[in-house]
């Protein structure tokens, strides 16, 4: 970084001839032009973006189509108190972005900064909610994948070799590289030493995988097999989708937070002002898109099919 | 520069047409209306990203190679749903 300040680089011999702001590049004739510039990349980019969720969106509406039932009731598992509460944050967050925006254009340097942290703020709790979201589909096995448990009645999985575990179990398990089978159940003597005394959950696993995944593999219906059971191939493919795509959100949001701390970091040494702030403008662009991609997802993933329910 | 400095009563105003709008997709997601809760939900989104859209992101008054870089991508957003869902509607496999 150049240690000189913006007024030494200015009264370079160069910009003696030809005195601009310094924040211009000498590519631009303008500054008007410099941020029209800019403006239609950030634009550009997010162009590109709806072109990447629009890919994720499409795949959600072909197996949404697929399977209609199974989606509605997988979709039923999901917490719409939670839902919308992230959806009223993320409003807000944005409500706060555009006038962190306006404050960046006023050269309102205090109120900027003030506005990028309740930002960020407000991208926390969301980030927080949805911590607590994946957490209950961890537990609960909600997870695509070997293991998947789909049982909205509280029925046991036989698929699944052993009891729910609690998330810091399960953390430890992953650590330890036993992705698929409990740490306990993958050592054998351990293992054997359970099967003695009489503890069914590990014993029945082996026999167990093996039927259930005929079930699971079937696109479509399984002549002789139960209504829930046709549903769990698509309540496998919801979920996957629905990791997925609040999956892809929140990195979105997680790279979000990056960059308004560095804008947060410049703002504070002063960099922007009522003649330079394309930076905070654009960040903004993207964070507003990032909300957008919540609006379509909430009643997506979270609302469909509650209707049925109310009967 | 150019760029339009927006007024705070209308990004106040976004924000509860935003909380308006989520306040009225949830009531009608527990409202049977047969077929037309899909569309409903979908409508009531695109009412509230319109507003993201003119508003918060300036759209309204931005100038018009902006405007038409925002068409041309909702455009292309529109051939990819529209031209893979008459393929797969369309097809006895399927």
């Amino acid at each position: 970084m150049d240690p000189r300040s913006e007024q030494q680089i200015a009264l370079e011999p160069h910009h003696a001839d030809a005195p601009h702001h310094p924040r211009q590049f000498h590519h631009f004739d303008t500054m008007e032009q410099q941020y029209q510039s800019s403006s239609l990349g950030m634009w550009v980019f997010l162009i590109q973006e709806i072109m990447f969720f629009g890919g994720l969106f499409v795949a959600y509406l072909v197996y949404r189509h697929k399977y209609y039932e199974a989606f509605g009731i997988a979709s039923a598992t999901l917490r719409i108190d939670l839902g919308a509460f992230n959806t009223a944050v993320l409003i807000g967050s944005s409500l706060t972005m555009a006038l962190a925006v306006n404050a960046a254009q006023r050269g309102l340097r205090k109120r900027l900064m003030t506005f990028i942290v309740l930002t960020m703020i407000l991208g926390s709790i969301f980030l927080g909610v949805k911590v607590v979201e994946y957490t209950e589909k961890f537990e609960k096995r909600e997870i695509p994948g070997k293991n998947f448990c789909f049982e909205p009645q509280g029925a046991a999985c036989t698929n699944v070799s052993h009891a729910p575990e609690s998330t810091p179990a399960i953390l430890q398990r992953y650590a330890t590289g036993h992705f698929f089978e409990a740490s306990h159940a993958a050592a054998p003597h351990e293992a054997e030493a359970t099967h003695g005394s009489g503890t069914t959950a590990e014993s029945t696993h082996a026999e167990s995988v093996e039927p259930q995944y005929r079930v699971r593999d079937a696109i479509g219906d399984v002549p002789g097999s139960s209504e829930r059971d046709r549903s769990k191939p698509g309540a496998e493919i919801y979920f996957s989708l629905y990791f997925a795509m609040t999956g892809m959100h929140a990195i979105h949001m997680i790279v979000g937070m990056g960059l308004m701390a560095w804008l947060l970091f410049h703002a504070y040494r002063g960099r922007y002002s009522q003649t330079y702030f394309t930076p905070i403008e654009n960040f903004g662009l993207y964070w507003h898109f990032v909300d957008i991609v919540w609006i379509y997802l909430f009643p997506l993933l979270y609302l469909i099919n509650r209707h049925i329910g109310a009967h | 520069m150019s760029a339009h400095i927006g007024s705070l009563k209308v990004y106040v105003g976004v924000f509860m047409v935003l909380m308006i709008g989520t306040a009225i997709t949830i009531y009608a997601a527990f409202l049977d209306l047969g077929l037309f809760n899909a569309p409903i939900a979908l409508v009531i989104a695109t009412v509230k990203a319109i507003f993201v859209v003119l508003f918060f992101m300036h759209v309204k008054d931005s100038d018009r190679l902006t405007k038409i870089t925002v068409a041309a991508g909702i455009f292309w957003l529109a051939i990819l749903l529209s031209l893979t869902m008459t393929d797969f509607l369309s097809r006895t496999w399927y």
